[in-house]
């Protein structure tokens, strides 16, 4: 199978959506590695091999992106023709951005005071948020409303990074 | 990526740390985000009836450049007029400070920051552009 011009979608037999089915990912994942395991080339020739060795590169970068919603609303939004890196900062609501700087307040604060239980109370309300403006980009995506897909994405963008230093500052706190 | 010795100095000393009261109507508020870092800026200016910046706070999560990068403003407006601060380009920051070309952003956002702190105060005494 050739994986040139065809979408990250298309690799593990999947629909061009936001919505993904996990088990046909992880099967045709599990599928392609196999079929391009470095190991079955081991006596084809060094541009074969190269050849392979980027397969499954690619192969690799489609499972990550497609397993990942944060990658997979920027890469959904690259097949649109959008950039979803565009600096600009109008594609952002003040109100939002005074709610990010108070939450960062929050956990500092919490990490300052060893407030595990906080923490997790944070990390709760945070990801149901980040939950919430998931669904919300999908049905903009839907409604092909992708400038307001894409300030849900940038949005989305620093919900993620709170919550992974949420959980970074629990497990500082935790001395994993 | 090392940081320049500049950079290190005013993360490890971050000048102007704070907040002022947004209700004052001689307070300008800047808030600005870079959403691929995840960095969020807050940088206020406290202006007199001249127009002269006489104080300037501000409160940056993100990264080395990025704190740097608005703490040095907050230097460099204190004194300046507000059309003269609403001038000052990202270029100069970077220059100062020696960013490297894949922290160039950070300078970016600390000049949207002072613009959209110096059309607040613009805004809040009925002169909005």
């Amino acid at each position: 199978m050739s994986l040139t011009n065809r979408n990250y979608f298309e690799f593990f037999s999947l629909p061009k959506s936001f919505q993904v089915d996990a088990d046909t990912l992880e099967r045709e994942y599990k599928k392609l590695q196999t079929e391009y395991h470095p190991d079955k080339f081991a006596d084809a020739s060094d541009s074969e091999r190269v050849q392979v060795l980027q397969h499954a590169s690619l192969i690799n970068d489609a499972y990550d992106t497609v397993k990942s919603p944060l990658k997979r609303a920027a890469y959904l939004l690259r097949l649109e023709n959008i950039d979803p890196e565009e600096h600009n900062q109008s594609h952002l609501q003040e109100a939002f951005l005074l709610k990010q700087i108070e939450l960062r307040e929050d956990l500092e604060m919490l990490t300052a005071k060893k407030d595990l239980d906080g923490l997790e109370k944070m990390k709760g309300s945070v990801t149901s948020d980040r939950n919430t403006m998931l669904q919300n980009f999908e049905v903009c995506y839907l409604a092909s409303e992708l400038i307001e897909a894409k300030s849900l994405y940038n949005s989305l963008q620093f919900l993620f990074k709170l919550v992974d230093e949420i959980e970074a500052a629990e497990e500082k706190l935790l001395d994993y | 990526m090392a940081y320049s010795d500049k950079v290190l100095d005013h993360y490890e000393n971050p000048r102007n740390v704070g907040r002022m009261d947004d209700d004052d109507e001689n307070v300008g508020t800047g808030m600005v985000g870079a959403p691929a870092c995840g960095d969020v800026m807050r940088l206020q200016i406290k202006v007199n009836k001249e127009g002269v910046i006489e104080d300037a706070k501000f409160k940056t999560y993100g990264c080395g450049s990025a704190i740097a990068s608005s703490s040095l403003l907050t230097e460099w407006v204190k004194g300046r007029t507000i059309d003269d601060a609403a001038e000052i380009k990202n270029t100069e920051i970077a220059e100062e400070l020696g960013l490297p070309p894949v922290k160039i952003h950070c300078s970016v956002l600390a000049e949207d920051a002072i613009k959209a702190a110096v059309s607040d105060v613009r805004k809040k005494r009925g002169k909005s552009e």
